[in-house]
């Protein structure tokens, strides 16, 4: 009787994995397995359910039917001037987040006060673990940052706790935003890697990176004089600069209207030699005509930058949030013309250019393409 | 004199050695033009220095190939996109040529720096950077690039830093292609920063994340904050000419494609699924870049229409190109060729990128 039990029993379960087998496989005997869930760590946002095996969704439709992709509209402005949708604040970042942990939905977060810290103003970090569904602030247990410059090894960090007493730094006592500053001198000139750092009972130690610029400043600046004038059907706007060391420049700008309505972006770059010198930004006029709005027009968030191009990198000086007013244009005074780019292009040099005769061969033969497989007339 | 000399020579060592190595090879033949494809994070180039891959460091074609090791078919992204069909049934063939690159040693600047620093060398036919020993000469060329190498061509088109390349008559041309770009950075370069053993919330991942995630200078410099911080100074979302984005269904989707179809390539598949679980996603923008996938992303054609979402200092020239059903690592290899990737002469296959990039991105 117990031998019957057994084998109705082993049936029993021998059946029931035949039918599991059958159900996992019946769709698809080539899918690969489904990403294995860990334990449910806590998802900052909501998350779309995932579908058992058997539940899966279909491709969207537009994935696996032949389409024509859209082609861009033709470009109508220079590449000194963009369209601003929105203001933005050169020197700045946004904050980093992660999540704090397994079976936490609340994130930590960190901000650097300032993207480009123009020495000898204090490199200012903040921390903060915010519980994303009330939008409320908690506390952080032994919050700490450090800072390194970016490329050096972990013996380079300078360490220092963080606090919230409103005071070196940090603007609120108690409102739960830890601040560290420091103020380490030309040996962190450069890029600096930063981190947050706090310490959860079960789960050890969190880390959020960030990055920053420490420099001692392009060695110009911006003397506040401005000129502006509409000529040839655009708006040129001209800055007077100091320039301690002969260098390449570049001056970005962002033009609003009378009630900060976006308008463009706008850059210039030029060598400068040492003296007291100007750099003219050219507007170009569609984007103001396009805009639709008059003037007088703001000149904000304004940055000027040592360019070094050898490096391709640069040293920013300060942003200056409002640098000049113009005079009270209007729009109709604009060109509508849209910028055509020169075509100046030299003799073209390709594969089959006798100068390239001793080019190496391709790697693999025209013949090897394994593409040539997938094409269908 | 001997003292100038010397001193003048330590400059030049001093300024080269800051460069780390980049490599250019010519892949696959082609008639129509050459197209310059530059991969993502990873260390093709550098056998010396840590994380150097290998897969792609010793095969130009590696990083761009459905490798055969994770379970894939071997088809090449490369080759698809350089491929186009007549309505006569005949081809068209575009030359590829590989940069490869140090993505992993160094921030994401200094990688462009050589990068763009070698396509110069291609551009004059010269050799400065040691990426072009046989002088191999291209003076226009388009670009394809991946992950990664979406930051890369996008601060080479946002600086102006190389006119020779981007200013007029300089040798890139139209609109470059990026498949699943970091255009904006990647949630997971920050989510995984702190993954190192004892601090790792993911603490089933640590085996894996360890070799395979972004603890170094490329993963860090590719943070959100890092790079929203060189779009607000002006080097980072300001193209001047359009860049054509192929993005993702965003959310899961583009962590393990909802695990809708059976792609043989369950290594990447499983991996990025993980992840995802781990550093958690969803639907919204913040998802952009948590696999250095753009998602529904938030980088915009000017007007925010197309498609993309906006942010303020991405001013540039940002075209919504292709929404691709296809995950990261699906992205760049084309898992999908074998069996959606086919394509004819009037369209292309979404679910499969490199179809698109071969009948349409000239």
């Amino acid at each position: 009787m117990k031998r019957r039990w057994f084998v109705a029993g082993a049936l029993l379960v021998l059946g029931a994995l035949a039918l599991l087998f059958y159900l996992l496989g019946r769709d698809d005997p080539a899918r690969p397995p489904v990403p294995a869930r860990i334990a449910a760590p806590a998802l900052p946002r909501e998350v779309p359910a995932a579908g058992s095996a058997d539940e899966l969704p279909t491709p969207p439709a537009d994935q696996v039917a032949p389409f024509v992709p859209d082609s861009p509209p033709p470009v109508v402005l220079p590449p000194e001037t963009q369209q601003l949708t929105e203001e933005f604040v050169p020197g700045t970042t946004d904050w980093e987040e992660v999540p704090l942990g397994d079976g936490r939905r609340e994130v930590i977060r960190v901000l650097p006060a300032h993207y480009n810290v123009i020495a000898p103003q204090p490199i200012v970090l903040y921390l903060e673990i915010v519980d994303p569904v009330t939008g409320k602030r908690i506390d952080a247990a032994l919050p700490r940052a450090r800072i390194k410059p970016f490329d050096a090894g972990d013996e380079a960090w300078i360490a220092a706790a963080m606090h919230d007493d409103g005071r070196d730094g940090d603007e609120v006592a108690g409102d739960r935003r830890y601040t560290a500053s420091f103020q380490p001198g030309p040996k962190l000139y450069g890029r600096v890697l930063a981190e947050g750092v706090v310490e959860l009972a079960n789960a050890g130690v969190r880390r959020v990176p960030q990055a920053l610029i420490y420099t001692s400043g392009p060695r110009a600046r911006l003397t506040g004089r401005w000129r502006d004038e509409a000529k040839a059907g655009h708006l040129y706007l001209s800055a007077e600069v100091v320039v301690e060391a002969a260098g390449t420049f570049t001056l970005m700008a962002q033009l609003v209207g009378p009630a900060r309505q976006p308008i463009a972006l706008v850059r210039a770059a030029d060598k400068l030699d040492a003296g007291t010198r100007w750099i003219t930004l050219r507007v170009w006029g569609k984007a103001i005509r396009d805009a639709e709005i008059d003037g007088p027009y703001e000149v904000r968030n304004v940055l000027l930058r040592r360019d070094l191009p050898e490096r391709g990198d640069y040293d920013p000086g300060p942003t200056i949030l409002s640098a000049h007013h113009t005079r009270p244009y209007r729009a109709t005074e604009f060109s509508d013309a849209a910028y055509v780019e020169p075509t100046a292009r030299g003799e073209d040099i390709g594969p089959d250019h006798p100068s390239q005769r001793g080019n190496p061969p391709p790697l693999h033969g025209d013949a090897e393409r394994p593409s040539r497989q997938s094409i269908r007339p | 004199m001997r003292l100038s000399i010397l001193i003048a020579s330590l400059v030049v060592f001093a300024s080269t050695a800051e460069a780390n190595k980049t490599r250019l090879d010519i892949v696959w033949g082609g008639t129509q033009g050459t197209v310059v494809f530059i991969h993502g994070k990873g260390n093709c180039a550098e056998p010396t220095l840590g994380s150097f891959d290998a897969r792609c460091g010793n095969d130009p074609r590696g990083y761009w190939l459905n490798s055969t090791s994770d379970g894939g078919d071997g088809h090449d992204f490369m080759d698809e996109a350089t491929i186009k069909v007549n309505a006569d049934g005949s081809l068209r063939t575009w030359e590829a040529i590989a940069v490869r690159y140090d993505g992993e040693n160094q921030g994401f600047w200094s990688a462009t720096n050589d990068v763009a620093s070698c396509l110069q060398d291609l551009a004059a036919g010269t050799n400065t950077t040691g990426c072009n020993p046989s002088l191999v000469r291209r003076t226009s060329f388009g670009i394809v690039v991946h992950s990664e190498g979406g930051a890369i061509i996008d601060r080479i088109l946002s600086t102006g830093f190389w006119p020779k390349l981007t200013g007029t008559g300089g040798a890139i041309l139209g609109s470059p292609v990026t498949s699943a770009g970091a255009l904006a950075g990647a949630k997971s370069a920050s989510a995984l920063f702190g993954v190192d053993g004892a601090s790792n919330f993911c603490t089933t991942l640590v085996s894996w994340v360890a070799g395979w995630a972004l603890k170094n200078a490329g993963g860090q410099s590719l943070t959100r904050g890092s790079v929203i911080g060189e779009a607000r100074n002006g080097l980072a979302g300001k193209s001047p000419r359009w860049v054509l984005k192929v993005t993702s269904s965003g959310g899961s989707g583009s962590c393990n494609n909802n695990s809708v179809d059976g792609i043989a390539e369950s290594v990447n598949d499983g991996k990025l699924g993980i992840l995802c679980g781990c550093v958690g996603f969803s639907s919204s923008d913040d998802t952009d870049g948590v696999l250095w996938q753009l998602d529904t992303d938030p980088t915009s054609n000017p007007a925010a229409s197309n498609g993309g979402k906006l942010r303020a200092e991405y001013t540039g020239m940002y075209w919504h190109w292709v929404s691709s059903f296809a995950n990261h690592s699906h992205n760049r290899n084309d898992a999908y060729v074998s069996k959606y990737g086919y394509q004819t002469s009037t369209a292309c296959f979404p679910i499969s990128p490199g179809t698109c990039v071969g009948q349409f991105a000239r």
